[in-house]
């Protein structure tokens, strides 16, 4: 948590959507540490940790809302909506007794404030005083994709929360790693959302810490799978209501599906017409909370809307592309217990962490791996 | 409240729980109009006013195709559920319709015999009644927590 998600890394903290007027809040998280993110009076959105100067309790307790400022309900100390504090409850103490020493400065004990940026509506926040500036972490092969998708102003349409039985690493693992995907998810492979046999490719940040793995919707109809008996080549599955996967091309290239994930915490999916966030939330050694915000545009028209809404089955804890990806980092966690000595195989594609065509490679989960020893200095 | 109105939907509330719990999935659709609308949500989304949620359906159709794929496609470990339901109430007639709402838990048992509660939330039900049949022509079930234990594969 300290050297990874409190270190020189930006997190994603919220959609600038979720704070959609002056004086609102949402309650948010670096790694396990929990935040709070604002837009004051004037529309400048500030982050600060969710901890009272004074004995350390949580100074918001709701998951978003509206207020003009922050007060603990413990002692009443109050804070402005940049995280400074700004009243101590009988400071001076009552009728000249009790209250605390003029030198006293709690002040200086305020919750720690994160540095903000934010990019194409998407707040970052870090608390590392050394993490370069948000694009530059971002990469310059990694940020046009995020502006290709966060381009009109969004519209939320909704959220929940998957909880993993898994680290967090493992999440983000299998998110990088585009080699799994037409294996596990047959809803994919079958009807040809997502096959490695579809123009594509992996594109990885210098160092490895981001990634985007992508695809062209279009398919030339290979029998690769249906050849090797894949299971998840099943062309005897057939759906009698198609609108499920029925999509437009709404930005224009082609491209039918793109995962993107920013080290160490946020992906940013579209697959066809379903848009989401993805916020990782570390819970403990062996629990993750997935954090997922479901979006369109402000200006969807209402085909595009229910298009949007039929194809809210392909994701989340229920979908019929994502329901497996609980399940797998599950069994990654509880298969490996017993094996804390032994190794993983991440060859697929040879040993490097660069951008590459094929997507039969494991080059994305190296370059994830990378940045974590790096980090951890292992 | 008309007592016949309340029985009714709990009695078709009842057949439709034991069939989930019983894995007689198939027939599950079968609760529904041709036409009848699903959805899985949060408490969190209503509150918000945000349409979308975890399954959307809005015909039976795409109800069996939930089925297909959860027998046929999706993975997940074998698991079942046993539903606790409260008593219903009868908010409305709305155009020949009953609208009601109905409290559930939810555990889910898994195959290594680990049990626990998955989901605690409420139906709101619209139900059509033409003699004997009760069918519903809505869904809606709200779950009161947006945490969702690793993933919800079997419907609510």
């Amino acid at each position: 948590m300290e050297r990874i998600f409190r270190g020189d890394t930006w997190s994603f903290l919220c959609l600038e959507a979720e704070l959609p007027r002056p004086n609102t809040f949402r309650a948010s998280r670096l790694g396990d540490m929990p935040v709070v993110v604002t837009r004051d009076a004037d529309g400048e959105i500030h982050a600060f940790e969710n901890r009272c100067a004074h004995r350390g309790a949580l100074l918001c307790l709701k998951e978003r809302g509206e207020a003009k400022e922050i007060a603990c309900v413990y002692h009443n100390w109050t804070y402005d909506l940049c995280g400074n504090l700004t009243g101590v409850a009988f400071r001076r103490g009552l009728g000249g007794k009790g209250g605390m020493p003029p030198d006293s400065h709690p002040e200086a004990h305020a919750p720690r404030r994160l540095r903000i940026e934010t990019f194409a509506g998407l707040v970052f926040g870090t608390l590392g005083k050394k993490a370069a500036p948000l694009e530059e972490y971002l990469g310059p092969n990694i940020a046009p994709s995020i502006r290709r998708v966060m381009k009109k102003p969004v519209r939320l349409l909704g959220g929940y929360s998957q909880m993993l039985p898994s680290n967090w690493k493992l999440y983000m693992e299998n998110t990088k790693d585009s080699y799994h995907a037409s294996l596990l998810h047959m809803f994919f492979t079958t009807f040809r959302l997502n096959r490695l046999s579809q123009k594509g490719g992996l594109v990885i940040s210098d160092g490895g810490a981001n990634h985007i793995s992508y695809s062209m919707s279009a398919d030339a109809g290979g029998k690769e799978y249906e050849q090797a008996k894949m299971r998840s080549a099943n062309e005897a599955f057939a759906l009698e209501v198609p609108e499920v996967i029925k999509s437009v091309d709404e930005f224009g290239d082609g491209i039918g599906l793109q995962i993107l994930s920013v080290f160490p915490g946020f992906i940013l999916q579209q697959i066809r017409n379903s848009l989401a966030v993805r916020r990782i939330v570390p819970v403990g050694v062996d629990r993750t909370e997935l954090v997922w915000t479901m979006f369109g545009f402000e200006d969807d028209t209402p085909e595009l809307h229910d298009m949007r809404m039929m194809q809210s089955n392909l994701v989340g804890p229920a979908g019929f592309i994502s329901m497996e990806d609980g399940a797998a980092t599950g069994f990654v966690q509880r298969g490996s217990r017993g094996a804390g000595g032994e190794q993983s195989v991440v060859e697929m594609g040879g040993q490097g962490i660069g951008s590459e065509e094929s997507r039969v490679s494991e080059a994305a989960v190296r370059g994830f791996w990378n940045t974590y020893r790096q980090l951890m200095a292992i | 409240m008309n007592p016949e109105h309340q029985f009714r939907v709990q009695e078709l509330n009842a057949r439709y729980t034991e069939a989930i719990d019983e894995d007689r999935l198939e027939s599950w659709p079968d609760f529904f109009r041709d036409n009848g609308k699903y959805l899985i949500t949060t408490a969190e989304n209503v509150a918000q006013g945000l349409p979308l949620g975890m399954m959307y359906a809005t015909s039976k159709a795409m109800l069996r195709d939930r089925i297909k794929a959860l027998r046929g496609a999706n993975i997940y470990e074998p698991q079942r559920y046993r539903h606790v339901l409260g008593v219903p109430v009868v908010v409305a007639e709305d155009g020949g319709l009953l609208r009601a709402r109905t409290s559930f838990m939810v555990a889910r048992i898994m195959h290594t015999g680990e049990t626990m509660l998955f989901a605690t939330g409420a139906y709101e039900d619209m139900v059509e009644i033409a003699g004997e049949v009760a069918l519903f022509a809505e869904k809606k079930v709200i779950i009161d927590s947006r945490q969702v234990d690793t993933l919800l594969a079997i419907p609510l």
